[in-house]
């Protein structure tokens, strides 16, 4: 049963409207170790169904895609929202179902791939970590090709495709020396599984791992902190995509709530969401509701223009989606980036070195993830930074925990803005100098 | 469906060693996962999700393919046992497989009433019951209420003889509350899950459990942050099971011990923790999460991971039990039917001693009580041992005495020297699951439980201020 046809048997069961999403994943990996360890070929179809009757609704997904699975998900779907108490704020589902153009985001090759066609990009991934160094081995990977097919239809229209495919692979390069261990990874992301960079990724990881050997403590205390770019995309999409969705902001968890038209970071800052920008990893024609995407500043020098909305949230406030839908197969939509990315400044890395007197660089964090976006709290432990004095690298460091209130750092605390944009899925920004930031330590 | 996945199962073994696989498994997955989510005072979802599907995993020339399907047909499953051989061709070969007794058998966690037989209808008015009592507080600016239900039926069998399958029910509420007080806001979240049958949820009440959020949000709000730097710490049972899951249990993991990934390679025999640590992993253990058998086939036994501080064993599957020469303890687990198996924790814990909580404190003296009720996770950098976590709100340590509540609170530390630095080990054992998350690996989420009784660490890294 495609799409259309599920969403014309919810209505003949009852629904006054229903929305119908298919999600095709074709997916091929090795998992790397010093060598290839396992690989695998995945296929999954999963098909979620939507349905309103009058103000109630319910959703229901299911990987069973047979005739008889979809049939009895509508059958569900229909009987959830018979007994499902009205949302007052249920308007209707989207009904603007458009496609905007963003550029070729599918590549035959990378959807296709088999095992034995990313061999040759893992083997160079591996040799990479040994021009590196020498000594360091590579003891975790990831190579992964990966496409998907979203297929869309509702009430009002459809359906519509969109297609795209993804290839990353990631490398941790280990190095011991005298009952000593240095670690570092690195990773690359792509379109297509021909442009990631193997080379440079593994020699990045096996040189920098045998760095990190001597790595010693950061002394408690108030440090100036760059944070590289690859460091500055794990921070941004943790504490700014919960606090930007509008659901979030209605139902009272944002700290941004009322806040539209006011300075909330340092007047250098312009952050944006490329919803539907060429060549960039996240954009998309379409949302998870079928309506067009867009670009937007949510930022801009340091004011807070917009919040994102999907069509639900939109409707709440009697306005036009921003085209930010986004759910899995099984769930409702909630407004989300499609791509968050804070504009370069104009300062070269090492113009950020050289303006700090006694710092830290923070090339890699773990646990940025437990930040508190509804406080603005953000921590992140450090696995690998440098001490920076007078302007230089001095020596390498590990465990500290960077802690402070996201807001205020990207307020009175930053400095300067790099221009080595780092492009990650969904996110990309530069390196980063930030005063006074604490890190607890030894 | 379930007949039919067991045939096509069969179909998939026979065809894989026609095609000249060695040893095959096909494992056959049917799951269910309920979600209603009640948000101030609405329901936001009611979602349900199904799956079902067949994952087939061949050795082929000595290597290891894994590839699967989710549409039920013979030519599909065929197609999937073919490009399980083309992903073994580009994996590196295996020499020697840990043995292991080919067993068949039927499981079942125990449920008294199950929850699908409870209608919908009850279900949504309980969680917005749930939700309201959690609103119902003055300062309390947003709520939401999570009921989550999953079933999973796992069959498995192997060219080798292995025939087996489980059922299990696992279910629980969550809550989250948002404080709000003089521009202040502060959320604290917690869940309680078992693995049990609607009984469960009729036994307790969910109304007072909001309620308690609510009130610990509203008491959070006000809270100052840690100082920041070393402190003494006691940890609570859930604190417990989240410093041993991430900061030790990862590391026992055969497949990062044999890459060099893990900081205890090579370490066996040797005196890793305090004297008083004891660790084991089970697949069966109270208030944990249901793993009879692994997804490999190989029934789950209770691993010894340290015993008094010395390091006893690693958690294998077949092939890193070949790679370490230890014994098959059951631990290789896949996410669903889509993944392949690897490595993984069932129910990490710390075994009690002899020691009263009040006792503990009063010997800590001065430093902080993690609590692990509203914490959010942690994480670990296995190979250099930095791991972190999140607590609760939490109360400072006065004159050996719980003083002031603090929030924020997040710790750091490296694996080794916090269980060296364990100093008290207490005499109560708490073991929990959880129905809404797990622990992440590989790109691969699995279901956990961890515990431990209350512990006295020497000292951990706190941010905070």
């Amino acid at each position: 049963m495609d799409v259309e046809k599920a969403v014309k048997r919810a209505v003949e069961l009852g629904a006054s409207e229903a929305e119908a999403y298919l999600l095709n994943t074709a997916e091929t990996s090795l998992t790397l170790a010093g060598e290839v360890e396992a690989s695998k070929t995945v296929r999954l179809k999963s098909f979620g169904i939507r349905v309103a009757i009058g103000k109630s609704t319910a959703v229901v997904g299911t990987q069973d895609v047979s005739d008889t699975g979809i049939e009895s998900a509508v059958n569900s779907a229909v009987s959830i929202a018979r007994v499902s108490p009205p949302d007052p704020r249920w308007v209707r589902m989207n009904g603007n179902i458009s496609v905007r153009e963003v550029g070729e985001t599918f590549d035959k090759a990378t959807a296709e791939a088999t095992p034995e066609d990313l061999l040759p990009i893992a083997r160079g991934l591996l040799d990479a970590v040994k021009e590196g160094c020498r000594e360091a081995k590579p003891v975790r990977g990831f190579l992964t090709s990966r496409a998907l097919e979203v297929i869309y239809a509702n009430t009002y229209g459809g359906p519509v495709e969109r297609r795209e495919t993804l290839a990353f692979l990631d490398v941790e390069a280990r190095v011991d020396e005298a009952g000593e261990v240095g670690t570092y990874s690195d990773y690359s992301i792509a379109r297509s599984y021909r442009k990631l960079e193997p080379w440079k990724t593994g020699v990045e990881a096996g040189s920098r791992a045998r760095e990190f050997v001597k790595a010693g403590a950061i002394p408690n205390g108030k440090y100036g902190v760059i944070t590289l770019n690859r460091v500055s995309d794990s921070l941004l999409p943790v504490m700014l995509n919960p606090a930007v969705s509008a659901l979030n902001v209605q139902e009272g968890r944002s700290p941004l709530a009322g806040k539209i038209g006011l300075e909330i970071m340092s007047d250098n800052v312009t952050v944006e969401d490329l919803g539907a920008s060429v060549n960039t990893l996240g954009s998309k024609p379409f949302d998870d509701e079928g309506h067009p995407t867009r670009n937007l500043t949510i930022v801009g020098k340091g004011v807070l223009e917009t919040f994102l909305y999907d069509t639900y949230t939109a409707n709440r406030e009697g306005r036009e989606s921003t085209g930010n839908a986004s759910r899995g197969f099984s769930t409702a939509p909630r407004p989300s980036p499609h791509h968050l990315h804070l504009k370069p400044g104009d300062a070269t890395f090492e113009e950020l070195l050289e303006e700090t007197e006694n710092g830290v660089l923070v090339m890699s964090t773990i646990g940025e993830w437990m930040s508190n976006p509804v406080s603005g709290h953000l921590n992140a432990t450090i696995t690998h930074a440098y001490m920076v004095e007078n302007g230089e690298i001095a020596k390498p460091v590990k465990n500290g925990v960077v802690s402070g209130n996201f807001y205020e750092m990207f307020k009175e605390g930053l400095e300067m803005i790099g221009k080595d944009t780092r492009h990650d899925y969904g996110v990309s920004a530069p390196s980063l100098k930030f005063r006074s930031v604490t890190i607890a330590s030894k | 469906m379930v007949a039919m996945l067991k045939e096509l199962a069969a179909y998939g073994l026979s065809t894989a060693e026609e095609l000249g696989a060695t040893y095959v498994e096909a494992r056959a997955q049917r799951a269910s996962y309920e979600l209603i989510t009640v948000d101030n005072g609405i329901l936001k979802e009611f979602s349900k999700t199904f799956s079902a599907g067949l994952g087939i995993r061949v050795f082929y020339g000595n290597r290891f393919g894994f590839s699967s399907t989710n549409v039920l047909n013979r030519e599909s499953v065929r197609e999937a046992v073919e490009k399980a051989i083309s992903a073994a061709k580009a994996s590196r070969r295996v020499e020697k497989l840990g043995e292991r007794e080919a067993c068949k058998g039927v499981f079942k966690s125990a449920w008294r009433k199950k929850p699908e037989d409870v209608s919908d209808g009850t279900k949504v008015s309980l969680t917005m019951d749930v939700n309201k009592a959690g609103l119902g507080l003055d300062g309390i600016k947003s709520a939401v209420t999570r009921l989550g239900i999953q079933r999973d039926w796992r069959y498995i069998a192997t060219s080798d003889g292995v025939d087996l399958e489980y059922e299990s029910s696992l279910l629980g509420f969550a809550h989250m509350s948002v404080a709000f007080e003089a521009g202040a806001m502060e959320r604290v979240s917690d869940q309680e899950s078992a693995v049990a049958g609607w009984e469960f949820i009729e036994g307790k009440d969910w109304n007072q459990f909001s309620a308690s959020v609510s009130r610990l949000a509203k008491e959070a709000v006000k809270a100052p942050l840690p100082p920041s730097g070393r402190l003494k710490a006691v940890a609570d049972p859930e604190m417990v099971g989240l410093i041993l899951h991430e900061a030790f249990g990862h590391a026992c993991e055969g497949d990062l011990v044999s890459s060099g990934d893990s900081i205890l390679s090579g370490k066996l025999g040797g005196e890793i923790a305090s004297p008083l640590v004891t660790i084991v992993d089970d697949g069966l253990a109270e208030g944990g999460y249901f793993v009879p058998f692994d997804d490999e086939g190989s029934i789950k036994t209770r691993v010894l991971a340290v015993e008094e501080g010395v390091l006893k064993s690693f958690m294998t599957g077949r092939e890193t039990a070949g790679i370490l020469k230890l014994p098959v303890s059951g631990n290789s687990r896949a996410q669903d039917f889509t993944h392949f198996p690897i490595v993984r924790q069932t129910n990490f814990f710390m075994m009690p001693k002899d020691h009263g909580f009040e006792e503990i404190v009063e010997e800590a003296g001065e430093g902080i009580y993690i609590v692990g009720r509203g914490a959010t996770g942690g994480q670990v950098d296995t190979a250099s041992g930095t791991f972190t976590f999140s607590a609760g709100p939490s109360r400072m340590i006065r004159n050996g005495e719980l003083a002031e509540l603090v929030r924020g609170v997040v710790i750091s530390g490296s694996i080794l020297e916090t269980l060296k630095g364990v100093e008290a080990v207490g005499k109560d054992l708490k073991i929990t699951t959880s129905a809404f998350g797990g622990c992440g690996k590989d790109n691969q989420l699995a279901r956990v439980g961890d515990g431990g009784p209350h512990v006295m660490i020497r000292e951990l890294i706190v941010g905070g201020g």
